[in-house]
């Protein structure tokens, strides 16, 4: 955005844009409706609607076809007004006339031009009349909407079915639906110089800590951009680590998830046109959670969290400890197991650093294939993977068994992570963790998860550490992420940033018989 | 922007383990049995003494200077011009430890591991990977070491498995020769003990400052209970052999071998030795880029990290040219170093500050 002398024709239609904006809605209609009229010129959606106000007074209704309720519109403003009997004297003006005969529940005065676009655009039908300065915009938005699915991305066995949508009104209705107490704050804002995209910052007062909203809606205001997409172009934006492979904001299509992220005193950023809500601050562990960890029986969770660590450790590690141990520490191997994979690798060509690499990269492309290909082929792309990657490669020699049977569980391992973006991190850090590994063995390993690891502890998410918990080491907070403690031993939220309400429940509830009111 | 950094005394703990442990483990137990024999596993205990001064030492200064390191109280104490040079003496002192240090962790890798891998190369990874986290600062430094210290340790519970092996005889009779042996074997882990002083590098970053001394003395128990127990499962496997063994503990590991499934467990000894020395080395190198800048009044110490890190490489081959010369080094020359450095001239400051009344509070009041 640089000014030049010579403005680019963009740049003078943003300029008189704003112009506009700032002048009120005169009371002479014939011009009002004229320059309203240029301004939608060539928006074929857009509906002028002139009609006499009880048969006498000039006055027009401007909306956009598909967003504004076109029904309600005829019964409730139209009819009413053509029929009014009464005739309002100058002074009752519009808002008089309004209140005694148009049905409407919500209706709001508009002043300025900017106004006038900021209703229309947001489906509001806006009314105009003659002889009178400023309108009235009515709330009767309406348009096609996806029903409320289960999310696609998060599937769970027990727990709330309903996703976000792509109605931001719908989704925040669904957190207020959950979270009922008024303390619950939905903050609106617009983003986005020509999508005007709505965005709201989600927080339970008193719980989430004063700065950290200070700091969100600092950041949110901070971004100029022509349009905001989806969530990941705000995260993008917003982000305290741009240079990290690591997502520093969870994204979620579940409002119980965001619920529990908002009762632990985070923030949610929810974005109109997405189901995917952003929740900050996050810590790593948070990635490694899923909502379904709360709701069965904390043994159950405890031992699926543990699973997820250990393959978590597995879809970092596997593979590069693989071509390390072969290439250069072998000596490690019992002396059986060393004969057949000696025996697997003997029609090999390649070097175990390269097959690693040749397999996951093949692997990569197998998955992203089929994540893109349309569902009626999918199927296809498994069985063309599975003969020709696992049968065949082995066959030829191209590649041994057990590289194979390492890349599989390297796959299923990092699908595991119950959060997308957490385990493609992961799997891109696999690649240099492989290459280390063929160079300098172990040690090129060790030096690699001390890399990770030192990055990972440099990072924050919204000033929490991505680390925290156990880098930092509270001990108390510890009980929810080593295990998954029992939910009447976690009487206390974690602490994030600031100091906020820590007690989350009364002490002493674990459940028993004498606790029975028998 | 920047933040005040502040980490807690339990990080702190953590951090010092590895520190004196990392490569204590793999060398002390064999120069103690030079010495002292079967009764290797009492030098640590005589030698604790030096441990608990330097905490004593880095503690009591602290409080006299809170918020200050022993470069910055050093010049009170002792009048500017002969502070700077203290300061200057701790600065060439740390940078080469990093180096000599460095090169030890080298020198085991490459003898046991990467066989044919330049020095140069296993030396500069670490450095580099280090400088990472003193650039990164102390938070993130404590932060790392909260995550390497258990791995650290994790593998010398694996020694335990070695039950059947052990035979408790190698250390009756105790004390056959006298006090004198393990007084002379008791030289070597006071030397790695004294390292405790550098907690007055880490002091001033304490949220829970009051809480530093304990924690220290937390850690240097450990430190003592774990150094005993190493030098016991030695003694017990090896017998008076210990003491001819570069590495006992390697020996121990490669000994290992249980139900066909876990056996050549040395890469649990070399995960211990990468993680380990890693935290040793950032917490020198750290100490040595904090004299620096302290020592001539510089103010963002990140720029100075890489210099810093340069010298010390520098050091770690300078005059070093094989294996030899380093155990020489470290045999003879490196405790009188470290003594003058870590115990003595700290115990001098504290007389001197605790004789002539100096406090930062009676600094600020003259």
């Amino acid at each position: 955005m640089t000014s030049n002398a010579n403005p680019s024709s963009a740049q003078l239609l943003k300029q008189e844009l704003q112009k506009l904006g700032k002048q009120p809605v005169g009371a002479e209609l014939e011009h009002s409706s004229e320059q309203l009229r240029q301004l939608y010129a060539g928006c074929s959606d857009v509906v002028f609607r002139p009609f006499l106000i009880g048969g006498q007074t000039n006055a027009f209704l401007l909306y956009i076809d598909g967003l504004s309720d076109a029904e309600a519109i005829e019964k409730s403003i139209i009819a009413p007004l053509m029929q009014v009997q009464m005739q309002p004297s100058a002074a009752e003006g519009l808002p008089k006339l309004v209140s005694q005969t148009i049905t409407v529940s919500s209706t709001k005065p508009v002043t300025t031009f900017a106004q006038v676009m900021e209703a229309v655009a947001n489906g509001m039908p806006v009314l105009l009349r003659d002889q009178e300065a400023g309108g009235v915009a009515f709330g009767l938005p309406q348009w096609e909407k996806r029903t409320i699915e289960e999310p696609g991305a998060e599937s769970g066995i027990r727990g709330p079915r309903e996703g976000f949508t792509e109605t931001l009104r719908v989704n925040t209705s669904m957190l207020r639906r959950i979270i009922k107490s008024p303390l619950l704050k939905l903050e609106m804002m617009t983003i986005g110089e020509y999508t005007q995209t709505n965005v709201a910052i989600a927080y339970i007062k008193g719980l989430a800590d004063e700065t950290l909203i200070e700091e969100t809606r600092a950041r949110l205001s901070r971004i100029r951009i022509d349009g905001i997409l989806e969530s990941g172009n705000i995260e993008e934006l917003i982000e305290d680590s741009p240079w990290s492979p690591f997502p520093q904001m969870m994204n979620t299509e579940r409002p119980d998830v965001v619920a529990a992220a908002l009762l632990e005193g985070r923030a949610a950023i929810l974005i109109e046109g997405t189901p995917f809500v952003l929740v900050a601050p996050i810590t790593f562990f948070s990635l490694l959670q899923t909502p379904e960890d709360y709701y069965q029986r904390f043994m159950v969770s405890t031992f699926i969290r543990w699973l997820r660590y250990m393959f978590l450790l597995m879809s970092l590690l596997l593979p590069s400890l693989y071509v390390a141990v072969l290439t250069y520490h072998q000596e490690m191997v019992p002396g059986s197991l060393l004969v057949s994979m000696a025996t697997a690798r003997e029609p090999v060509p390649f070097p175990a650093l390269i097959e690693a690499l040749i397999m996951e990269i093949t692997f990569e492309a197998l998955r992203e294939a089929g994540i893109r290909l349309p569902k009626q082929v999918g199927a296809a792309v498994s069985i063309v993977g599975a003969l020709v990657i696992g049968q065949a490669a082995v066959q030829a020699g191209l590649v041994s068994a057990p590289m194979v049977i390492v890349v599989a569980i390297t796959g299923i391992a990092s699908f595991m992570m119950p959060r997308y973006i957490a385990g493609i991190a992961v799997r891109l850090m696999r690649f240099p963790l492989i290459m280390l590994a063929g160079t300098f063995g172990l040690l090129g390993i060790m030096l690699g998860i001390i890399a990770i690891v030192l990055h990972m502890c440099s990072i924050r998410s919204l000033g929490v550490p991505y680390l925290s918990t156990l880098a930092t080491f509270k001990g108390r907070e510890l009980k929810d992420v080593l295990i998954r403690g029992p939910l009447w031993m976690m009487d206390e939220r974690p602490r994030l940033t600031g100091d906020s309400d820590a007690i989350r429940q009364a002490p002493g509830q674990m459940p028993g018989p004498q606790h029975g009111g028998e | 922007m920047q933040m005040k950094e502040q980490i807690s005394a339990f990080q702190m703990a953590l951090m010092m383990y590895p520190t004196v442990l990392a490569t204590g483990f793999l060398a002390l137990p064999s120069v103690s049995a030079h010495y002292a024999g079967s009764d290797m596993w009492l030098a640590p205990l005589f030698a604790s003494f030096s441990g608990f001064l330097g905490i004593f030492c880095a503690v009591k200064l602290h409080q006299r200077f809170p918020g200050q390191t022993v470069v910055q109280y050093g010049e009170q104490i002792v009048g500017r011009w002969l502070g700077k040079l203290i300061g200057l003496g701790y600065f060439i002192y740390l940078a080469h430890r990093l180096g000599t240090i460095s090169r030890q962790y080298a020198e085991f890798v490459e003898g046991n591991f990467l066989f044919r891998t330049p020095n140069l190369i296993v030396i500069c990874t670490i450095v580099l990977l280090a400088g990472l986290a003193v650039r990164g600062g102390i938070e993130v430094m404590a932060r790392s070491a909260v995550i390497f210290t258990p791995i650290f340790i994790f593998p010398i519970f694996f020694l335990l498995l070695l039950f059947p092996d052990l035979n408790y005889h190698h250390m009756f009779p105790v004390l056959d020769h006298g006090l004198v042996p393990v007084l002379q074997g008791s030289i070597a882990p006071q030397a790695w003990f004294n390292e405790y002083f550098l907690i007055s590098f880490i002091l001033p970053k304490l949220a829970n400052a009051g809480e530093g001394g304990k924690w220290g003395y937390i850690s240097f128990s450990a430190v003592l209970v774990s150094l005993v127990y190493v030098d016991l499962i030695c003694l017990f496997l090896l017998g008076e052999d210990t003491g001819s063994k570069t590495y006992p503990v390697l020996v121990a590991f490669r000994f290992l071998s249980v139900a066909d499934l876990f056996e050549n467990l040395e890469a649990l000894l070399l995960a211990m030795w990468v993680f380990g020395n890693f935290v040793k080395i950032s917490v020198f190198y750290y100490a040595a880029v904090t004299s620096f800048t302290q020592c001539l009044n510089l103010q963002d110490y990140r720029v100075y990290v890489l210099p810093v890190g340069i010298i010390g490489i520098a050091f770690s081959l300078w005059d070093l040219p094989t294996y030899p010369s380093l155990v020489q080094h470290l045999r003879l020359a490196a405790p009188f170093e470290i003594l003058l450095f870590l115990s003595a001239i700290p115990l001098l400051l504290l007389i001197i500050a605790a004789l002539s009344g100096k406090s930062k509070a009676a600094a600020q009041g003259s």
